[in-house]
């Protein structure tokens, strides 16, 4: 979520994200951007 | 839910576009679902400012260092990355150990990790499962025994033994008025009191509890910071598990099922804390002190896993990239030992306690400084202002492109 605020805040910024590609144990793609909602479910608003 | 706190229904609109379409505003739909979306917006996001703009880099971040006023970050397999400032993205650490005399490293029957995939594998039908913890890691682990249709008894120890409690769908004229402001009591006896008399005065009104606590979530991080140092401990030593369950609830379906496997003698809800855990070759033993009946009991289970949520005390996490923060002092623990010590924009304060211009923390390793930092209505504010912040920063000084590491 951090790097989509960067990226549409700037015009020439570059973003990386470092992640070790695990999450609690599960295959998820998108491992680092949910890692917060982890064990809570989230409610749609 | 939406990523973006001026949109609220960003994520309801997207979720009956690409989820469901009947999803409704107090629905709860699954993670995954939450996981979509925010992948989609990245993928928009690239496509519309450009993909050489940004990289997932899979890889382990081990330490940082100073590099020619940059930040270089050192990584397990990949040459070492240099930014121009780095953000802390952990999320929630893993949770460490509960305090369990006898435990060894080697162990049979204990999962230390919860979502671990085989901690819930090969269970015998009639088994018994014992969950250290009853917050809400225990519930989702609760639900998901139930879900493989587990049959046994699940045992659930914790020292206040207390499940979250149920959502409830509130009306509108639920809604409690703020009753916090910066003249109310600074000290936790004085807030618990203020919520009772408001809770009691919502009941003459046939107001649910759930709007009074509700009605302080646009300022619980306002209340936490107006509380002294020793006031924020009483806190976490004598209202923390109370708050808790209060604050952060269960879905009210969820809630429904936890009830009846209560009822049923399935889910059984102990009070305590273990003393001793030892295993032979079928099961673990674990005694524990009842505070109940006041006296020490025993425990059999073919599983026991720990439910006692993330670790938050940075001393403790066995993670090479914190430690070399704090060992070159570019950081440092909080005063509550509750996450790192930030200042209100997230960034670092060193070990002199000065703030850093490049180094910042989002999420949870706010925790001290916030509180209440965990759910998306709160990081995605954080996201919003940081990711104002650093672009403005970094664009002002040098009118060029910047890199910015973004750890996870």
């Amino acid at each position: 979520m951090l790097a989509v605020h960067l990226l549409r805040n700037s015009s020439s910024l570059s973003v990386a994200i470092v992640d070790r590609g695990r999450w609690r144990g599960a295959a998820s793609p998108t491992a680092a951007l949910i890692d917060f909602t982890f064990s809570t479910y989230p409610q749609a608003r | 839910m939406s990523a973006w706190p001026d949109a609220p229904d960003d994520f309801l609109g997207w979720a009956r576009i690409h989820y469901d379409a009947a999803v409704q505003a107090r629905s709860f739909p699954p993670r995954s679902v939450y996981g979509a979306y925010v992948a989609n917006l990245l993928e928009a996001t690239l496509a519309d400012c450009g993909r050489e703009r940004f990289q997932w880099i899979q890889d382990e971040a081990l330490s940082l260092h100073r590099r020619k006023g940059k930040h270089g970050v050192q990584v397990k397999v990949g040459p070492e990355l240099l930014a121009r400032a780095v953000v802390l993205a952990t999320g929630n650490f893993p949770p460490a150990n509960p305090s369990m005399p006898g435990l060894k490293t080697s162990t049979s029957f204990y999962f230390q990790f919860p979502w671990a995939s085989d901690a819930l594998k090969n269970l015998p039908p009639g088994g018994s499962v014992l969950l250290v913890g009853s917050g809400l890691t225990s519930v989702d682990l609760i639900m998901a025994l139930k879900s493989k249709g587990f049959r046994g008894a699940i045992h659930v120890l914790s020292r206040q033994g207390l499940f979250p409690r149920p959502r409830r769908h509130l009306r509108q004229d639920e809604c409690w008025p703020l009753f916090w402001d910066e003249a109310s009591p600074r000290t936790v006896r004085g807030l618990l009191r203020a919520i009772r008399s408001q809770v009691q005065a919502a009941a003459e009104k046939g107001i649910d509890w759930r709007g009074v606590i509700d009605s302080l979530r646009p300022v619980t991080q306002d209340i936490w910071r107006s509380l002294p140092l020793k006031e924020q401990k009483r806190f976490l030593h004598h209202a923390r598990a109370y708050w808790d369950v209060h604050r952060h609830r269960v879905a009210p379906e969820i809630g429904d099922v936890l009830a009846d496997m209560q009822s049923e003698g399935q889910v059984r809800l102990h009070t305590g804390a273990v003393t001793r855990y030892s295993e032979d070759r079928d099961h673990a033993e674990v005694h524990y002190w009842d505070r109940k009946s006041r006296s020490e009991k025993m425990l059999h289970a073919h599983r026991v896993i720990n439910c006692t949520g993330s670790e938050s005390d940075c001393r403790r996490i066995d993670e090479s990239f914190i430690t070399s923060l704090f060992v070159q002092g570019f950081a440092r623990p909080d005063p509550l030992f509750l996450g790192l010590d930030v200042d209100e924009h997230g960034a670092l304060s060193d070990s002199k306690g000065v703030s850093s211009h490049s180094l910042y923390a989002i999420g949870p390793t706010r925790k001290g400084y916030l509180w209440e930092t965990t759910t998306v209505p709160e990081i995605r504010v954080q996201a919003a202002a940081l990711g104002e912040r650093l672009a403005a920063m970094l664009e002002r000084k040098r009118g060029r492109p910047q890199g910015i590491l973004k750890t996870a």
